[in-house]
């Protein structure tokens, strides 16, 4: 067999096979219907693509009002949020300004540094004085220790 | 100043301390003391006291003021005790040690303290 031959028999489809009687020319099939070319006429193309036109602005009267409506209801929950965060705002910068006003107004007492000093004098002096009247106006656990120390000192507290 | 004197003075300005909490002091550390000079410096001084709280330490406990192992310890509070102005809490004490402490040895010392009151 000849390779031309082969070739024909092997790349032969059905659009091939065009039948004399058919006057489109295209040979496009649809469903197997082969449309001819008298279905096919000017007047059918101005009815078809009047309806399609007429169905298209009603879809897209639909679809516009729709995304409309959308918008407006997101615009709408938008600004209801934004107002509810301005709001919170305010009042937490409102809270703040009051704290700090109430801050600045609180006075921390401090301790006062001479009656300090005057207190460790004291404790110096009875323990350098080791007299009883200043020995028994210091506070207990200074005495507690300076006890233990003396006794650790001479040996007699374990 | 030696450390005698340092003690001695410590003792006795515990002794007329105003805080209470000079009583636990002397009992933590004095009683507790294995110097018998201490111990009984700090028994006369809770005896000094003359409070519920100071005189129940040298008449309840067991080894501590008229209780003592040592005769010199135990002899001196029971002076001490006899030459309080006030006897009314150390004599209430006694006769609660003699009724209802738990150890013999101290319901007897107890008795015998409270029988030399009686007669002081």
């Amino acid at each position: 067999m000849e390779i031309k031959k082969i070739s024909q028999n092997f790349f032969k489809t059905a659009s091939n096979k065009i039948e004399s009687n058919q006057t489109n020319p295209f040979g496009v099939s649809f469903k197997g219907n082969i449309i001819t070319a008298d279905i096919i006429t000017a007047d059918v193309f101005t009815k078809v693509g009047s309806n399609l036109a007429e169905k298209a602005s009603k879809k897209s009267k639909m679809l516009t009002s729709a995304i409309v409506g959308s918008i407006n209801a997101v615009s709408k929950s938008i600004s209801t949020r934004l107002d509810s965060v301005v709001t919170f705002g305010k009042r937490i910068g409102a809270n703040a300004a009051d704290l700090w006003d109430k801050a600045n107004h609180i006075e921390v007492p401090m301790p006062n540094i001479e009656s300090i000093k005057n207190i460790v004098k004291e404790q110096v002096a009875a323990f350098n004085s080791y007299s009883v009247p200043s020995l028994k106006k210091l506070l207990i656990p200074s005495i507690e220790d300076e006890f233990k120390n003396i006794l650790l000192a001479g040996g007699k507290y374990e | 100043m030696n450390n005698d004197k340092k003690l001695h003075n410590i003792i006795e300005a515990l002794s007329q301390h105003s805080d209470s909490a000079a009583v636990g002091v002397l009992e933590r550390v004095g009683t507790n003391c294995p110097d018998d000079e201490v111990r009984r410096l700090t028994a006369r001084a809770l005896i000094k006291r003359n409070t519920h709280d100071a005189l129940a330490v040298v008449i309840l406990e067991k080894g501590k003021g008229i209780n003592d192992l040592s005769t010199n310890v135990a002899m001196s509070s029971i002076n001490e005790l006899l030459s309080l102005k006030d006897k009314a809490e150390a004599i209430k004490l006694l006769e609660e040690a003699q009724e209802t402490h738990s150890d013999e040895m101290v319901r007897d010392t107890a008795r015998s303290v409270k029988a030399l009151m009686a007669f002081s």
